[in-house]
């Protein structure tokens, strides 16, 4: 049993994949299901109707032909017919899978089953693919088939070639359904707007249409002009434009003038004319024709003004062309006469169709779509401008804007930012739509911004900060200055009092006494000053001295012992603590603290007669250095005088460098050298 | 006199100094005497503010560190290093004018190269140039060493700003000539003559920068893109990677070889790095607009949006990520949004930016 089962599963799965047959719409085959095979054959036939109404009728056969294959799904032939209605009704990969599937139900399903395999293809833009079925069907012609759709064959193979181009270089534009607003699942299509794109007005085949009545040679409704206005962004749902320019019959809108009050129609009276009307107030004036030359007994089934509304481009079929409907155009004179009928010439007009035919308002440029060219399949828009006489050859607008379907119908605003077309590319609400283009222009590639710090400084900031460094603390930068005060000749040790003089500030620092038992003193004195120092006792001369302590000195200790004189004839001390200017005999301030201590000397001793003595070092000429230390012996004596003291006590000397203490060849030796003196000359 | 303290200490003095006093005082052996030590408060008190600040600064605290010298300097009005220190935080803190007066001072009290050099370094930082290269000038005056090297080196600088590429190369081969190894030099003369579009001699001296210092990251993300100009790809990739290895945090590094990687198409390593650059500097504008380029051309617009939104919020002033803002909302469909984009980054100087209004927004 178990056996049995897995054998006839296999059986089916093989069947389902290799062995799938074509069965057939018969009593044979459906001998319990007589109701459903009755149904099934009657929508085949409807099908079959519709079918062969074409255009949008196809898609009601496809409605019967689905309902059918509901039953049967097996049959090549109703697989080869929804094939065909996808070609229509799309998507055309729809139509790529019925069709094989009929072929391979039956290899012989239909002696066209190439082309429309190829059409499918076509249709989806696999162009190899489609090239291939195209080529195998052109190869397969019978001679008589051959004579008639060779040329057409290539044709297609040729715009499937474009088409690869096409689609490797699509162009920059956003393409998008207008929406149910304006479409509708009816053809659509025809669209024109005003120079601001506030209003369109396009044709349309939907059942609102004036009379409600079906064209009998395709039932597709009559066509009416519809229009809509814009609401902010959005296109108001639109309205059939009623009388006086719809009629019961077709009244499609094919143009209109750039001032925006002039609707240019498509009648099809007298083979199809057109006619215009005229905006007045908020009604339309009932439409007019065009007179001969511009209408015919042939077709005219499209125009566009220029854009001084002087020129009328139109679309005839009339004889004389290059096959076709072509594009001519007729000039209105000053009194409104219209010129005869020109065709616009073979760099424009194929032996193909050129069709739906709109001139920019720049006055230059034409947009027509038309089967010949360089198209990728059946109609597509081209662009041609007028310069230097001619017209150049026109130039396909590019993928996505054609397609391998009808794409028709092109008009562009005044903006020249978006244009409008008509087309029934996959994805639309039913049968043909109006779409519009967002025109991107050259692509707009966004930049990349990278960044280099190009200087090194720059990458840290500032070089890091040379600081100025911690100053030192003084508590470990100073000098100890010690020693014992003594009497000259006894060498008794003496209490005497110590000033210590800031030279720089003029202060006196401090002032104490070294002690009175062993002559003892010390001193801290913190680095970086000029100090003076002056050592005085009760009956003795001032002992005076300087140290300049550099700031960088670190702790150290200066032993310096000191030896009072008695007051005394021919006693004298050095003042350490007088400081001239360089080469001049001007006291300088820090001096004064010294001389007042030597004007208190003379104030305690009235009796007290001093020689002042100047001496230099050795560099420069001898009277010159003479005659400067007698000056600033002079600036010392002044300076006593000045503050009290009788000149008579006060003798001023210049010694030049006659009398050196130290040795002149050594600077420290030169500054001992440069130095006044006070001598004791009478008690 | 007010300010002065004077300290008597009574210090036990030993040894020698006693000895000498032995025979009046032989049930001592220790004299008992009085010595005076003195020290000057004030000064003390300003330059102990201004080790504060020195401290401060070494920490860089600079705020602090300028409290604390402005305290030495109430104290102490002639106190140049006080100056000079308290300049220089103000510089660290972007403050060059503030610093510049400073260094006015300072060099006032104390014109030293030293000094020069640093004012002439504000300047240059203020853009006052002409006041620099007299400053820098002062300082090759004063001195034949390393500050005149870096003096010769900062007026490289100031020329190299000022677009003067030709002087700036002599100046930078001055500085070289002083120090053989100044590393900056020749990498800033190697950024010279980048300018002067000589690649080569470009690759050479950031060579040299890098050869006498091999940890100089900056020497080789300039390499990489003096390589990236060359469309030496792979080398820009291998120099911006030995800048990102020595510094892990290189955003600039990660920005430039994700650019380089996008160049090559390996669009997952440019994603990587851009976001890695963005997640070192989060502030970093140009990394967003970069990435949302690249999310952009991913045709992932509404990530896109939000990087460049980013970029914008990060940067107000930021012109090219307008632009490309602008292009992303195009292909949003939002030709106003775009429109006000392209108007903006028009207006911040983005040439091309003219156009797109030109054709897209009438």
């Amino acid at each position: 049993m178990l056996k049995s089962t897995l054998i006839i599963s296999l059986f089916f799965c093989i069947t389902t994949l290799f062995g799938q047959r074509d069965i057939a719409f018969s009593k044979a085959n459906f001998s319990h299901q007589k109701k459903e095979l009755k149904a099934a054959l009657k929508n085949i036939e409807d099908g079959d109707y519709y079918f062969s109404l074409g255009n949008s009728n196809v898609e009601i056969a496809l409605d019967y032909y689905l309902r059918a294959n509901k039953l049967n799904p097996n049959n090549a032939s109703l697989n080869y017919k929804l094939g065909l209605c996808y070609l229509e009704a799309k998507p055309a990969s729809k139509s790529i899978y019925y069709l094989i599937k009929a072929k391979r139900l039956n290899p012989k399903v239909n002696e066209d089953y190439n082309l429309y395999l190829a059409k499918a293809y076509h249709l989806n833009l696999e162009f190899d693919k489609a090239i291939h079925y195209y080529q195998i069907y052109r190869d397969n012609l019978s001679p008589e088939k051959a004579n008639k759709q060779l040329d057409i064959i290539d044709h297609y193979i040729e715009e499937c070639k474009n088409g690869k181009e096409l689609v490797k270089k699509p162009v920059r534009v956003f393409v998008e359904n207008l929406g149910p607003a304006i479409n509708s699942e009816y053809p659509d299509y025809g669209a024109v707007v005003n120079i601001d794109e506030s209003m369109i007005f396009f044709t349309s085949r939907r059942p609102t249409t004036t009379g409600g009545e079906r064209n009998p040679l395709d039932m597709m409704y009559y066509e009416d002009t519809y229009w809509s206005k814009k609401k902010g962004q959005q296109w108001l749902t639109a309205k059939n434009i009623g009388k006086p320019i719809n009629t019961s019959g077709h009244d499609a809108v094919v143009g209109l003038a750039p001032d925006g009050e002039t609707l240019l129609l498509y009648r099809d009276n007298n083979s199809g004319d057109i006619y215009w009307s005229k905006h007045k107030g908020d009604k339309w004036t009932k439409p007019l024709a065009f007179p001969s030359p511009i209408n015919s007994n042939y077709q005219e089934s499209s125009a566009s003004y220029s854009y001084d509304g002087k020129r009328l481009f139109f679309v005839s079929n009339r004889p004389g062309g290059y096959g076709g409907k072509d594009i001519y155009y007729s000039d209105k004179d000053g009194n409104g006469n219209w010129s005869k009928a020109i065709n616009i010439g073979n760099t424009i007009n194929t032996s193909y169709d050129e069709i739906a035919v709109f001139a920019q308002a720049d006055g230059k440029t034409l947009y027509f779509s038309s089967e010949g060219h360089k198209g990728m399949g059946s109609f597509d828009i081209y662009k041609t401008t007028f310069e230097n006489g001619q017209w150049s050859t026109p130039v396909n607008l590019g993928y996505p804007i054609n397609s391998p379907d009808p794409d028709v119908f092109f008009s562009i605003g005044a903006s020249g930012r978006n244009a409008y077309f008509s087309s029934n590319r996959k994805n639309g609400l039913g049968d043909q739509d109006i779409y519009k283009i967002t025109f991107l222009g050259p692509a707009k590639e966004p930049t990349y911004s990278t960044e280099d710090i190009l200087l090194a400084s720059n990458s840290k900031g500032f070089k890091e900060a040379e600081l100025e460094k911690p100053i030192q603390m003084q508590s470990s930068q100073l000098t100890l200055l010690k020693g014992i005060v003594r009497d000259e000749l006894t060498q008794k040790p003496l209490e005497a009092t110590i000033d210590l003089i800031d030279n720089e500030e003029g202060e006196v620092l401090a002032s104490f006494q070294s002690n009175s038992a062993t002559g003892k003193y010390l001193i801290s004195l913190p680095s970086g000053h000029n100090y003076g120092l002056s050592i005085s006792a009760e009956g003795y001369l001032f002992y005076s001295a300087n140290f300049i302590i550099p700031k960088a000195e670190s702790y150290r200790e200066e032993t310096r012992n000191i030896q009072l004189q008695r007051v005394e004839i021919g006693k004298g001390i050095t003042l350490k603590n007088i400081f001239f200017a360089y080469k001049k005999a001007n006291l300088n301030k820090e001096s004064i603290t010294e001389l007042n201590r030597v004007l208190k000397l003379l104030k305690k001793y009235p009796k007290l007669k001093i020689e002042v003595s100047g001496h230099t070092d050795n560099v420069g000429d001898s009277i010159y250095n003479q005659q400067l230390s007698l000056r600033r012996a002079n600036a010392v004596v002044n300076y006593f005088s000045s503050h009290g003291i009788s000149p008579s006590r006060l003798i001023a000397k210049g010694y030049g460098f006659s009398k050196p203490i130290a040795d002149n060849s050594t600077e420290k030796g030169r500054r001992q050298n440069r130095r006044s003196e006070i001598l004791i000359i009478a008690k | 006199m007010n300010k002065i303290l004077l300290f008597l200490i009574t210090l036990f003095i030993g040894g020698s100094l006693s000895a000498q006093n032995n025979d009046n005082n032989t049930n001592n052996n220790i004299l008992q005497d009085t010595v005076k030590v003195l020290t000057k408060k004030d000064k003390q008190e300003a330059e102990k503010k201004y080790n504060e600040g020195v401290i401060s600064f070494q920490s860089n605290q600079y705020d602090e560190a300028i409290r604390k010298f402005n305290e030495a300097l109430k104290i102490k009005a002639k106190f140049p290093e006080a100056f000079y220190n308290r300049a220089s935080a103000k510089f660290k803190k972007g403050d060059f004018l503030g610093a510049i007066q400073d260094y006015n001072y300072a060099i006032t009290l104390k014109p030293i190269a030293k000094y020069y050099l640093a004012r002439g370094i504000a300047r240059y930082q203020y853009k006052e140039y002409a006041g620099a290269l007299s400053d820098f000038d002062q300082v090759i005056k004063k001195d034949k060493g390393n500050y005149a090297a870096e003096a010769y080196y900062y007026k490289g600088c100031v020329y190299f700003e000022k677009k003067e590429y030709e002087q700036a190369l002599q100046e930078y081969s001055k500085a070289i000539t002083i120090d053989k190894q100044y590393a900056f030099a020749y990498h800033d003369r190697g950024s010279t003559y980048r300018m002067l579009k000589e690649y080569q001699k470009a690759l050479a001296d950031y060579r040299k920068a890098i050869q006498i210092n091999p940890k100089m990251a900056i020497a080789f993300n300039n390499m990489g893109s003096v390589k990236k100009l060359l469309k030496d790809y792979q080398g820009a990739i291998i120099d911006y990677s030995s800048a990102i290895n020595l510094d892990s945090n290189n955003a600039i590094a990660y920005n430039n070889r994700a650019t380089v990687y996008k160049e090559l198409k390996d669009y997952d390593k440019a994603m990587y790095d851009f976001s890695k650059a963005i997640s070192i500097k989060p502030s970093y504008a140009i990394a967003y607009s970069n990435r949302a380029n690249l999310r952009f051309q991913n045709k992932d617009y509404n990530n896109a949006l939000k990087d460049y939104n980013k970029a914008i919020e990060l940067d107000n002033n930021y012109g090219f990520a307008f632009l490309n803002r602008g292009i992303c909302k195009e292909m949003m469909r939002d030709s106003k949004g775009a429109c006000k984009d392209w108007a903006k980054a028009n207006a911040l100087g983005v040439k091309i930016a003219a156009d797109y209004l030109n054709t897209q927004c009438k």
